[in-house]
């Protein structure tokens, strides 16, 4: 930023579009959902609104894939990639309830270009270290992939998890908003520690201040912006960041740096 | 790169003024430090109820705000209102009498924190109170997480039977759209402040189907975080007019319409 740019708090109050500053939404779904309607769900719809407010890339996995039907979702994802590989980036699900297809739907996925590993352990109602998810974190740790996962088991469960496979970056899903959210101090403290654990900030709830108590509690550079689009918007995770009391340098690390840096470990 | 658009002004509908039992750290709690909250976010304005109103009793309650808030022009009193069959508050059209000769120009309905069951029989003389005088009425069910039920046989009632009172849904979620969409289409008094909408697209999508006239911005401070819907509001890609009638208009518009 030069003298005379706007700040990015002036940027979210005048619904600038954030051109000067990398960002990276690392947690987007994609398509339908029976539990509510999510309008715009389709890859364009996303890409438009990240226009708008000038998101560079999206993470995104299939609504599909972590419901009923993985191999489908997969192949949802990596078309959206497909469709816009600039913008879009896919990541792969895996089914732990297909157990015997698991390891072949990663490499196929990865081979196609998939980014990084999603975990729903809710929605697949299975435990974050059970069997059946021990191949995806020996491929996140081959492959140093971003692994985001919806449930991560206790506190300890995630560092033992982490310290087990040390090139893999365990992202966990809505522990960096603060408040009365997942696993509390004790998570967060696991984030601190651990040199692989990364913590997503999308959460429907934001308690005045919590946010920027997690900044110093965890520090910026363990914080992930993700919206859950389109379960949410882009726009409301995005301003928790953009107008929260913390530095700018803070800001643009939790933007996009810090993702950036997790990306680029691929191999 | 744009850079030239300016910032909507920014009408808070939906404000608490005064202490919260767990106060958050440096969450605002009397009007100084609520002036600079809102100067820190950049809201213009408020429409504001009062703490001790809502969670300890609206009559002295709303005394306090009166006093609290005079000579703040950037400040709107709303009263929190009950029905009187206990008789702990004045009769129902005396409330809303008194509540317009203080300045206040809606009032706040707290069905959780007053353990309101919200039968017909149980506010339906408040409801027509308010409605002869056009005050609108902010329905406040305390709720935290989209997944909580809302009394939605309630909001259809309340808006069917009184047309006239302007209905507006406090921190209403993405969750219920197959239910609330259909209500937006039956319900033309009823509003929705969009503090907790965060549906992708979801302001936009409502201003093309219903009109700007059918949301109110709102954050929800100090208990919640006005980052969250400022964005929420400032990159909804509203055209101009819109956005200014979500951002504030449409509040004021809706308390200009209270017959005084």
């Amino acid at each position: 930023m030069t003298d005379g740019e706007p700040t990015l708090r002036e940027h979210v109050l005048r619904g600038l579009p954030l051109d000067g500053a990398l960002v990276i939404d690392g947690h987007c779904h994609l398509g339908a959902y029976s539990g509510f309607y999510q309008p715009n769900n389709a890859a364009a719809d996303l890409v438009r609104t990240m226009d708008r407010i000038g998101i560079d890339q999206a993470c995104v996995f299939s609504t599909l894939a972590i419901t009923t039907d993985m191999r489908r979702g997969n192949d949802l994802s990596l078309a959206a990639a497909r469709a816009f590989p600039d913008r879009l980036l896919a990541y792969v699900v895996p089914d732990p309830n297909r157990s015997d297809q698991v390891p072949g739907e990663l490499q196929r996925c990865f081979d196609a270009g998939a980014r990084g590993i999603k975990f729903h352990t809710q929605l697949h109602g299975y435990p974050f270290d059970g069997a059946a998810y021990q191949p995806a974190f020996a491929f996140a740790d081959t492959h140093r992939l971003p692994l985001i996962s919806h449930g991560v088991g206790s506190p300890d469960t995630l560092r033992q998890v982490a310290r087990a496979h040390p090139h893999a970056h365990f992202i966990v899903a809505h522990a960096g908003a603060g408040g009365s959210g997942r696993g509390g101090d004790a998570l967060l403290q696991v984030a601190a520690e651990e040199p692989n654990v990364y913590l997503d900030l999308a959460s429907s709830t934001a308690p005045f201040g919590a946010f920027a108590g997690v900044v110093h509690q965890v520090g910026a550079g363990k914080l992930l912006y993700g919206s859950d689009v389109p379960w949410m918007c882009f726009t409301h995770q995005i301003g928790r960041v953009l107008l929260a009391p913390i530095s700018e340098v803070e800001k643009r690390c939790i933007l996009g740096s810090n993702l950036a840096a997790l990306l680029r470990t691929r191999r | 790169m744009v850079t030239n658009r300016s910032a909507p002004e920014l009408f808070d509908a939906n404000v608490l003024l005064g202490p919260l039992n767990r106060q958050p750290p440096g969450a605002p709690e009397d009007v100084p430090s609520l002036l600079a909250a809102m100067d820190a976010y950049g809201l213009s304005r408020a429409l504001v109820a009062h703490t001790a109103a809502k969670w300890h009793d609206p009559v002295t309650g709303n005394e306090r705000l009166v006093d609290e808030v005079a000579g703040q022009d950037r400040l709107v009193t709303c009263w929190t209102v009950l029905p009187a069959a206990t008789r702990e508050v004045p009769g129902e059209e005396e409330q809303v009498a008194r509540l317009l000769s203080a300045g206040a120009r809606a009032a706040r309905l707290c069905p959780t924190a007053f353990r309101l069951n919200l039968e017909p029989w149980e506010v339906d003389r408040l409801l027509g109170a308010l409605a002869e005088r056009r005050v609108p009425l902010l329905l406040d069910m305390d709720n935290v997480h989209w997944s909580e039920p809302r009394p939605w046989r309630f909001i259809e009632w309340a808006c069917r039977t009184f047309p006239a009172l302007p209905l507006v849904l406090l921190r209403e979620s993405q969750s219920n759209f197959r239910t609330l969409f259909a209500l937006l289409d039956r319900c033309p008094n009823l509003v929705v402040e969009t503090s907790y909408l965060q549906g992708h697209d979801a302001i936009h999508l409502i201003v093309e189907r219903w009109g700007a006239h059918r949301l109110v911005f709102g954050t929800g401070l100090p208990v919640w975080d006005p980052a969250l819907p400022i964005a929420g509001l400032t990159y909804a890609g509203l055209d101009r007019a819109a956005l200014a009638a979500v951002a504030g208009g449409t509040l004021r518009r809706l308390l200009e319409g209270c017959d005084v």
